[in-house]
């Protein structure tokens, strides 16, 4: 379970003005489902994603991952749950610029404490899983908007983390490529992952076994 | 050793192997650059003056000739005044006088005859005795002994003029008896030689020459190393060998500040990356480690593009400011790379700090 509880985030706007994105917002996600993060944009769901994930500090509030909170001020602690516990999806595709599909996918392993052995075979079948096999030896700069977010989201499922979170895994993706995803997602799920995603895709909010409205939330 | 780690090493022996040909490289530009300051600056102002001040009658100047010649670097024989005055002095030496070579000029030779002990070489030479002439040879003009009228006087030809003066193209020549001088002009005519050489000349040189020119009291002759405006090749050297080497440590600062910058914009350019490996689960201390390999790699490579850079420029430098200028050591070199790879792996670091002072979705928005 992973849970936020009590987070804010402030926005600055200028020098003395800061906009309040969401103030203490408790938020609870199920260990086994994938839940889906939804509302219009603006409303924070990235920011709600991106402290979930580890990935910034809330301006007040806590994360608890199954019951154990994680201390912001501890970047030891905090690099050792990003490293084993959540993986984390961006919006944007960020990925090694330099490097191949493969390799993205390997540096992501390495620090997930996967065994170097086992690592060709899961990048391999977590390629296939996302139709891009292909793409393995190819270096990513040169890939797609869809390839690349299919790139890092196999980055992401290869690492077998029990928490995974993506913004908007399906945005850049056809039908028939986000019907692989939302597969791949709800398999991590079912492996006992807490799987949670902000999307304004109907075909993945349909798909989730749970749906929070951050705007219902912050009225 | 994984991929990354890998790269890392293949990239530092890439590097290393670099620096070792630069070095070599450097080696040679340096050893260039010396020898043309070497060639530069060997002209006219790099005249060794040997002075005697009591040459003996004795000095046969084909001896000298012949014995200079044995020595390395002698490029020329050349004497430094002037003897205008002499020309009209009067002749009335008495064949007891000794003979002392006097003075000369590439286009004056003066040759003083006082009676002595080289009477014997010069029985009919008598008041007045002297011959004036261009590449003189006098024994094929006038036999010795022959009487000749030159300048309004009457010459008698007392002997040839030697084989190595006879060689140069003198546009005249004198031989007057040196007891017609007066007092100061004796004073002047003392024993010089002008020595021209390509390089500074050892001490064993120096007291070679005065050797030749003295052989009895070698440490009677005075030597002076020549000195127009002091700017001979060797004082040169030697002026930029003490100078303050402000040019050079110019060079050094702007070298390690260049460094410095590299290293800082270096990490700022990977800060998505570091985010990325942040993000991914990276701690500080890989991260550092990491950055460490890294700059360490990168500060080489930076070395050997600047110490190209500054090869390329070396030479311009010298010639705008020589006398600030210091012909880099090894040991010295290896301080600047020491200093320069000190501020660009310690500037890496700053950056690293700032970029990981930042949480990895606000680096990664902001990009």
């Amino acid at each position: 379970m992973l849970v936020l509880e009590n987070v804010s985030r402030y926005v600055p706007m200028g020098r003395n003005y800061e906009r309040c994105l969401f103030d203490e917002l408790t938020l609870q996600f199920r260990s086994g489902e994938l839940t889906a993060l939804v509302g219009r944009s603006g409303l924070g769901k990235s920011s709600v994603l991106e402290i979930a994930a580890l990935e910034r500090r809330p301006d007040n509030g806590q994360v608890f991952f199954q019951g154990m909170s994680a201390s912001f001020n501890n970047s030891d602690r905090i690099a050792e749950l990003k490293a084993t516990e959540v993986s984390y999806v961006r919006q944007s595709a960020d990925l090694f610029k330099g490097s191949t599909t493969a390799e993205n996918i390997q540096v992501g392993m390495d620090f997930a404490g996967v065994p170097i052995a086992t690592q060709e075979a899961i990048c391999a079948e977590t390629c296939k899983q996302l139709d891009i096999s292909h793409l393995m030896d190819q270096v990513v700069v040169g890939l797609s908007g869809g390839e690349q977010q299919r790139v890092c989201l196999a980055r992401a499922l290869s690492r077998s983390t029990p928490f995974l979170i993506c913004d908007e895994p399906t945005a850049a993706l056809d039908a028939g490529t986000t019907a692989n995803v939302i597969e791949a997602l709800h398999a991590a799920a079912e492996r006992g992952g807490t799987v949670v995603v902000a999307t304004h895709d109907p075909l993945l909010i349909a798909a989730s076994d749970h749906v929070i409205n951050l705007e219902e939330l912050s009225r | 050793m994984n991929g990354e780690n890998l790269k890392i090493l293949n990239k530092l022996v890439v590097a290393l192997a670099s620096l070792v040909v630069l070095a070599a490289s450097q080696s040679a530009v340096f050893a260039s650059i010396e020898a043309n300051i070497n060639s530069t600056f060997d002209r006219s102002a790099d005249k060794i003056v040997v002075l005697s001040s009591n040459v003996p009658a004795e000095i046969d100047l084909g001896e000298i000739e012949q014995k200079f010649e044995q020595v390395p670097g002698v490029l020329d024989i050349g004497w430094t005044r002037t003897i205008a005055e002499s020309s009209g002095v009067a002749m009335g030496a008495s064949n007891d006088d000794p003979i002392l070579i006097t003075e000369s000029t590439e286009t004056y030779l003066s040759i003083v005859f006082e009676a002595g002990e080289l009477l014997q070489h010069c029985e009919s030479c008598r008041d007045p005795v002297t011959l004036v002439g261009a590449d003189v040879d006098l024994s094929d003009h006038a036999a010795v002994g022959e009487q000749l009228q030159l300048m309004g006087r009457t010459v008698l030809v007392g002997g040839s003029v030697p084989e190595p003066i006879r060689g140069r193209e003198l546009s005249q020549s004198l031989i007057v008896p040196v007891g017609a001088l007066p007092e100061p002009e004796d004073q002047l005519v003392r024993a010089s030689v002008a020595v021209r050489l390509n390089q500074r000349p050892a001490m064993g040189e120096l007291q070679a020459f005065a050797s030749i020119l003295n052989e009895s009291s070698p440490e009677a002759v005075q030597i002076e190393a020549a000195v127009v405006e002091d700017s001979s090749k060797g004082s040169i050297l030697e002026t930029i060998a003490s100078s303050s080497s402000l040019l050079s440590k110019l060079i050094l600062g702007l070298c390690v500040v260049a460094s410095a910058g590299f290293g800082y914009f270096g990490v700022e350019r990977q800060k998505e990356d570091l985010a990325l490996l942040r993000s991914l689960g990276a701690a500080n201390r890989y991260l550092h480690k990491r950055v460490l390999k890294l700059s360490v790699a990168q500060g080489i490579t930076s070395l050997l593009v600047a110490s190209c850079l500054i090869s390329l420029i070396q030479p311009f430098i010298v010639g705008l400011a020589e006398a600030a200028y210091v012909p880099p050591t090894l040991s010295y070199g290896l301080l600047v790379m020491a200093v320069m790879l000190a501020a660009f792996v310690g500037s890496a670091l700053l950056g690293l700090r700032s970029a990981i002072s930042k949480d990895p979705a606000e680096v990664l928005r902001s990009l």
